[in-house]
């Protein structure tokens, strides 16, 4: 599954996570409930499901999974997040699926007899969990669990904290 | 128990200073739609919920708000930083200079610190998640007022993905006040509680 598209590869020169300004016209989601139309890639749980689901990609700029609950504010358009080299390429690939898992955590509290749904929750946190693992192997520990924390000195101060600069 | 990650559920990077939006915006660090009082009122009132259901419920979204909590705090942290004790004056700061120097400190936009008032807590299921309810929605609209106020972009960006989140985790709760409003009364259907 490729949850990239070629925005990930632009502004190459930019800061971490550079977000495209509003201008655009926006796109209103709220026309197109129950439909897959704004996202061809996304997964559609099953035909008599009251949930239309994103792409854990278009998901997480959004802050929402589900198409048919998104609302957009006036005409602001969400924020584009770009990565500019590997280290964020893999942050975000790990962000984004760990957020799809998060929302499906929170419907199936509601719907836990939605078979569709717990399978779909499981694809996401079996690569969230791999996505993160990669990434805290190259980078650093996130995790207080991550095997990182095997070697000396101490890991666990390697990355900076999210507020400070190069945090996430 | 929870378990930290080092890392924000959304990215926020803010490079510009603006005292005038950390004022506004930590209301939604400590005022009454704020997401400490979420937080805090989830977790608190999950205890007293009817099933697994509920606790399942309160305690995800209540998680998630630890986080929310941990992005406004990075963005009130990210516009203060750096500031002269001139630019704090002149953006009616000083007084919080004088408590609290540059930390953050849980504040309505008037400078009101927070209190547990705010999470409101009865007991009773059906009460409890209207009032969650009205919550999520009271911080969609101040979210929204806060967007208005804002120009910078990486301002912007988080309040519009928070404010998103406000509208998921309403329409979650609104699912589960309808699930216990058929468990607990309609008739021939409502079952003692365990006090």
């Amino acid at each position: 599954m490729n949850y990239y598209d070629e925005r990930d590869n632009v502004n190459s020169n930019m800061m971490p996570f550079d977000r495209q300004t509003f201008s655009q016209p926006a796109v209103n989601m709220n026309q197109n409930n129950n439909s897959n139309i704004n996202n061809p890639n996304g997964i559609q749980p099953s035909n008599n499901s009251p949930v239309a689901l994103l792409t854990p990609q278009e998901a997480f700029i959004r802050g929402n999974l589900f198409g048919n609950l998104y609302q957009q504010y006036k005409n602001y358009k969400p924020a584009v997040l770009t990565a500019n080299n590997e280290q964020q390429r893999m942050y975000l690939n790990y962000a984004q699926l760990a957020f799809a898992a998060h929302e499906l955590n929170l419907y199936l509290d509601n719907y836990p007899d939605d078979r569709t749904i717990v399978r779909l929750f499981n694809d996401y946190r079996t690569m969230a969990n791999q996505a993160l693992r990669a990434y805290e192997e190259k980078f650093g520990p996130i995790t207080i669990t991550s095997e990182q924390l095997n070697q000396f000195p101490w890991m666990w101060e390697q990355l900076n904290f999210p507020w400070d600069e190069g945090g996430i | 128990m929870w378990s930290y990650q080092k890392r924000l559920q959304y990215p926020v990077n803010i490079k510009k200073k603006d005292l005038r939006m950390a004022k506004y915006l930590v209301t939604q660090y400590g005022g009454a739609n704020g997401e400490l009082a979420a937080a805090l009122r989830y977790l608190n009132q999950r205890y007293t919920m009817p099933d697994n259901k509920g606790k399942a419920l309160l305690t995800d979204i209540g998680t998630e708000e630890l986080a929310h909590i941990e992005m406004i705090s990075t963005m009130v942290y990210q516009l203060m930083k750096d500031a002269t004790i001139e630019e704090l004056e002149a953006a009616g700061l000083s007084s919080h200079y004088a408590e609290h120097s540059r930390a953050l400190f849980p504040t309505d936009a008037n400078g009101v610190p927070f209190t547990v008032a705010y999470f409101a807590t009865t007991g009773d299921p059906l009460a409890d998640i209207m009032e969650d309810m009205a919550a999520e929605q009271k911080a969609r609209a101040v979210y929204e007022n806060l967007i208005d106020l804002a120009d910078d972009p990486d301002v912007i960006g988080p309040l519009l993905w928070l404010r998103q989140r406000e509208i998921v985790h309403y329409n979650r709760f609104k699912e589960l006040f309808e699930y216990y409003q058929t468990k607990f009364e309609l008739p021939n259907k409502i079952e003692p509680r365990q006090d």
